[in-house]
């Protein structure tokens, strides 16, 4: 990790966004520059704003001021789905997962930004068509295998259990082949041995597939562990960034967050 | 009713409707079952299909009618459809649930108001526009005319078999053309919408895009059974695509199981034999009538009532099987296998199930007297009771207590 070397262009940039519901103010002038490579935490206790983040970031809400861009080019007036063919994808915090599809399908579906068959191909079953899902499958099961869940490939997703539920949603996330991985409380629900074990998996996949992730987590030995810097919000506003170390030992922090410096001592490397 | 279902003529032009119903079915169940979007309005994508093949023939065919006007008249109703559908799909496909099916059913009821009030359309006809609530039909009809079957194959039987042969075509047609849609990426993507909205447009699953396909494709397959309706018919009128006839349709896809292409064929079948028998009910059951003078009973046919026992019959299945009769399940191998080993641990359950049913029918379409039909109706239920009984105890056994 070269953190240190910020005169790179970032992958992902946010400048001032803010986001208004009626009279709240959800995040106001939210500021974040990803660089290549990096492992960024965003923390903060409930109702902080983090997801409405992650709902700007993938335009899910159209920011009320500011603008967020993906290596230079605008996103803020593009829909969702045209964000993720540019290489923004996302998990998220309550599973939502396609219940009736099978793990491998849901994975399939993933590959929605790069797809290139045609309609009547489909229809007429043509040679491009099944070379096409042959190689979609074949990667498919590559990101189950990575994953632990390629014995699963037929299960309806929604019979999986808790944790593969979101080891496949971030499966699932990877496969539109995405720059910038967003992951919306990755650990919650994973007891110890899990968690260290997913801290391994995201390493892993942001060495594999050279991704820049931003993550979203409660669970402080977690996420102080995994990232190389923090970001931390309060009510819609940033009250402190930097190092897992100074995030840590910021009173203000502290006071708002932490509440009492015991819950950062813990198991931080 | 047996020897009226069963003779060639009878038998081929009931396939054959069964045929048209079963390309609506499926063509709904892509969009209410794999898309997830509730739309009520299929009748008048079919009454589409209908209304433009019937006038294409009408209007320029000749006396004897010819392959290409017939094909034509086909391909134009798909179109057609696939283009209303279009119109209609971009605007309502931005609602959900409810709204979406108030929003189609409102477009039905448009279509069909304006076929009614189409006397005046005389760019299609100098006289009569578009036959208005009457309607028009396709030259002289089975009597000769605009009718390429009749022509070509020389005779009236030769014309029922054809259209029997030609639509189980176009149904195999249908049921390939939406599987392999819904076997690839568009399929899957269109799936994902009926799972999670919000998760599928995350995912890169452009929503407007997909929506309108599967409503789109939906129409024109309606527009073709249409087309071969009007075509076989020979007469259209606005009468045949009622909203009843949508929300037939509509049962037919649910009761099969919404997203399942093989229990929707299944479905169209029980719904339209059990229909067809229900109105050739023999017995008389007393019926309550309501006068000035009072109340008494009359002796009434049992199939002035048919609709009543048809809306029972579905009431029950769904309150049995909710998720139809298939679920989202096909009838493949894995079925097919499943279905065995269940027969072989046993075959109790299901044969009991069987011999329910055909009690029930046959005491309803043989039998001329109330009393009886109440005896059969009671030993259904004690069936039942058993049924129960035996499936607890096995449930509490199930090592031991499946062949003691």
């Amino acid at each position: 990790m070269n953190e240190s070397e910020t005169n790179r262009q970032p992958v992902l940039s946010a400048q001032g966004i803010t986001k208004r519901f009626g009279g709240l103010t959800a995040v106001d002038d939210f500021s974040v520059d990803l660089q290549r490579g990096e492992i960024v935490g965003l923390i903060g206790p409930n109702g902080a704003g983090k997801t409405t983040v992650f709902n700007l970031l993938t335009g899910v809400y159209k920011p009320d001021g500011g603008g967020c861009t993906l290596s230079g080019v605008s996103t803020s007036k593009l829909t969702p789905d045209r964000i993720v063919a540019l290489g923004v994808s996302r998990t998220f915090q309550n599973i939502r997962l396609f219940k009736d599809m099978t793990v491998l399908e849901n994975v399939q579906v993933g590959f929605q930004p790069i797809v290139r068959q045609g309609l009547f191909g489909a229809i007429l079953r043509t040679q491009h068509f099944r070379a096409e899902e042959k190689e979609l499958e074949r990667k498919a099961l590559a990101l189950l295998d990575l994953m632990g869940l390629a014995q699963l490939r037929d299960a309806r997703s929604a019979s999986l259990a808790y944790g593969q539920q979101r080891r496949l949603e971030i499966a699932r996330a990877l496969a539109a082949g995405p720059k910038v991985l967003l992951l919306d409380e990755p650990a919650a629900g994973t007891n110890a041995s899990e968690s260290v074990d997913l801290q391994e998996l995201i390493r892993r996949i942001r060495e594999l597939y050279s991704l820049t992730i931003l993550v979203i987590e409660h669970d402080m030995p977690f996420v102080m562990g995994l990232a190389s810097r923090i970001l931390v919000l309060d009510h819609g506003v940033t009250i402190a960034r930097g190092t897992p170390d100074e995030v840590r030992r910021d009173p203000q922090v502290i006071e708002a967050y932490l509440g009492t410096t015991e819950i950062g001592k813990g198991s931080c490397p | 009713m047996l020897e009226g279902l069963l003779n060639f003529p009878n038998m081929a032009n009931h396939l054959t409707l069964i045929g048209i119903y079963v390309i609506l079915a499926l063509s709904l169940n892509l969009i209410n079952g794999s898309l997830g979007a509730f739309s009520l309005g299929h009748n008048a994508f079919w009454g589409m299909g209908a209304y433009v093949a019937g006038m294409l023939i009408w209007t320029t065919g000749s006396p004897e009618g010819s392959f290409f006007g017939f094909v034509g008249s086909l391909a134009a109703a798909m179109l057609a459809a696939a283009f209303f559908g279009l119109l209609v799909g971009i605007p309502c496909l931005r609602l959900r649930g409810d709204y979406l099916a108030i929003a189609t059913l409102g477009f039905a009821e448009i279509f069909v108001i304006c076929a009614r009030n189409s006397e005046g359309w005389t760019v299609f006809n100098q006289e009569r526009g578009l036959g208005g609530a009457a309607g028009f039909s396709l030259g002289d009809g089975f009597q000769g005319g605009n009718d390429f079957a009749l022509s070509m194959t020389g005779s009236l039987n030769g014309r029922y078999l054809f259209y029997f042969a030609f639509t189980w075509t176009m149904v195999a047609l249908t049921f390939i053309t939406i599987r392999n849609v819904l076997r690839s990426a568009h399929g899957r993507a269109i799936e994902s919408i009926r799972e999670d909205e919000t998760a599928a447009e995350l995912l890169g699953v452009n929503l407007t895009h997909y929506k309108v396909l599967a409503f789109v494709i939906g129409a024109a397959f309606a527009g073709l059974a249409g087309a071969l309706f009007a075509n076989y018919r020979a007469t259209v009128s606005p009468s045949q695509f009622l909203l009843m006839e949508g929300i037939k349709i509509l049962l037919m896809a649910v009761l099969g199981g919404l997203g399942s292409m093989s229990g929707c064929v299944v479905a169209v079948f029980v719904l339209y034999v059990s229909e067809q028998a229900l109105t050739t009910l023999a017995m008389h059951v007393p019926f309550l009538s309501f006068s000035t003078q009072g109340f008494e009973l009359v002796d009434k046919p049992l199939k002035d009532l048919w609709q009543v026992i048809f809306s029972i019959i579905l009431v029950l299945l769904m309150l049995l099987k909710p998720q139809g009769l298939m679920g989202r399940r096909e009838l493949d191998r894995k079925y097919v296998h499943e279905i065995l080993v269940s027969w072989k641990q046993d075959p109790i359950l299901p044969s009991v199930t069987l011999l329910q049913w055909l009690l029930l029918l046959l005491t309803l379409a043989l039998s001329a007297s109330p009393l009886s039909l109440l005896a059969s109706i009671a030993v259904v239920v004690g069936l039942q009771v058993f049924k129960q009984k035996r499936r607890s105890f096995r449930v509490a056994a199930p090592a031991g207590g499946t062949q003691a």
